[in-house]
């Protein structure tokens, strides 16, 4: 039986946010939802005009007066970082290499059917379960567990 | 006569394929769009009015290269709030780190660097705003970027993981652990409501 949990969306249907939340959970949606009010005050500056002002066409401007970024210039910014970062390069090329190889002997093993009995390795596994709240702030319970995924040949008794 | 030019009502994707088509103007209109909000994302994260529009202005310089090829996979603003983000995240890590000392740190002198209160908001005093931001650097800068563009910017879930590169999955679960190290560290300040 394998048992695998990857999302539960339960959403309020009344006005009251406390028909899903346990009263733990409620206190700690509580907490958010007044840290989230908290943020924005302090966070409630608003840029001065004046240094906005004709931003678009200053910056246009400068755009425009700053070289261009072409195909030759990418090629010498490469090029200088290969050969002053030689560590750098050859670093990048192994990761590259042991992603490629990494990737290949992680290849899904296809679906077969089953004929022994195996236990594997119990996974540490994260899963979220969303409340959407009236107030359009989502409130989420993180849930960690083990899960054991396990075959059997049918003959084990349970 | 004073000629005003109304700002350019087109949606986002027409301002795009006109820039691309080679209409700068279109590019001006896409900036005026959006440099109040991205400014204000810019200070959330470097907490200064003259580095964030430098960030902001690079950022933008660098959205003129890329917007030629710019294939609109994700929405316009969600792709330069992310630029923006990126500049002000880099910015921040070559900055050197300000310690919280005393009561006098810049980050009380808000108020006196060009930025002004929104009036529709009521202002915090200034050491909870202190504690608030103190927090918010304590993050790691994977869970603070999710938390200041939920919680400040008020994007959706499926928002921050086009800005940021990852799934929604990783957005929660960065924007619950975030919260749950801010929830810690300001809980006196939520208990007494302030």
């Amino acid at each position: 039986m394998n048992t695998r949990i990857e999302r539960i969306i339960r959403t309020t249907d009344g006005q009251e946010p406390d028909g899903a939340l346990t009263p733990a959970e409620l206190a700690q949606a509580d907490a958010h939802s007044a840290l989230g009010a908290l943020m924005k005050q302090a966070y409630a500056f608003k840029p001065a005009d004046a240094p906005l002002a004709f931003m678009g066409e200053r910056i246009l401007a400068r755009a425009r007066a700053a070289e261009p970024e072409g195909f030759t210039a990418r090629l010498q910014a490469l090029w200088h970082m290969l050969v002053g970062h030689p560590v750098l390069a050859f670093g990048g090329t192994m990761a590259v290499l042991a992603l490629v190889v990494t990737i290949s002997v992680q290849q899904p093993e296809k679906q077969t059917p089953v004929t022994t009995s195996t236990a594997t390795e119990p996974a540490h596994m994260r899963s979220f379960i969303i409340y959407d709240m009236p107030d359009g702030n989502g409130f989420f319970q993180c849930v960690e567990y083990e899960s054991v995924s396990r075959k059997s040949n049918g003959n084990e008794s349970s | 006569m004073n000629e005003i030019p109304a700002a350019d009502a087109r949606p986002d994707e027409a301002l795009v394929v006109a820039f691309q088509a080679g209409d700068e103007r279109a590019f001006v209109a896409i900036v005026d769009r959006y440099k109040q909000r991205l400014a204000r994302l810019a200070m959330s994260v470097v907490r200064n009015q003259e580095d964030a529009l430098d960030v902001v202005q690079d950022a933008f310089i660098k959205s003129y290269r890329a917007l030629k090829n710019f294939r609109g996979t994700s929405a316009l603003y969600t792709w330069l709030y992310r630029v923006v983000m990126n500049h002000a995240i880099d910015h921040v890590r070559r900055r050197p780190r300000v310690v919280i000392e005393s009561e006098n740190d810049q980050l009380h002198e808000l108020p006196d660097t060009g930025m002004t209160l929104r009036p529709d908001r009521e202002a915090l005093n200034a050491e909870l705003r202190t504690k608030i931001f103190a927090a918010v650097d304590s993050l790691p800068e994977k869970h603070r970027q999710v938390v200041i563009l939920r919680e400040v910017e008020g994007m959706s879930y499926k928002e921050i993981a086009e800005v940021t590169g990852c799934t929604e999955g990783t957005v929660m679960s960065r924007l619950f652990y975030g919260r749950e190290r801010l929830r810690k560290k300001l809980e006196p300040y939520l208990r007494s409501g302030q």
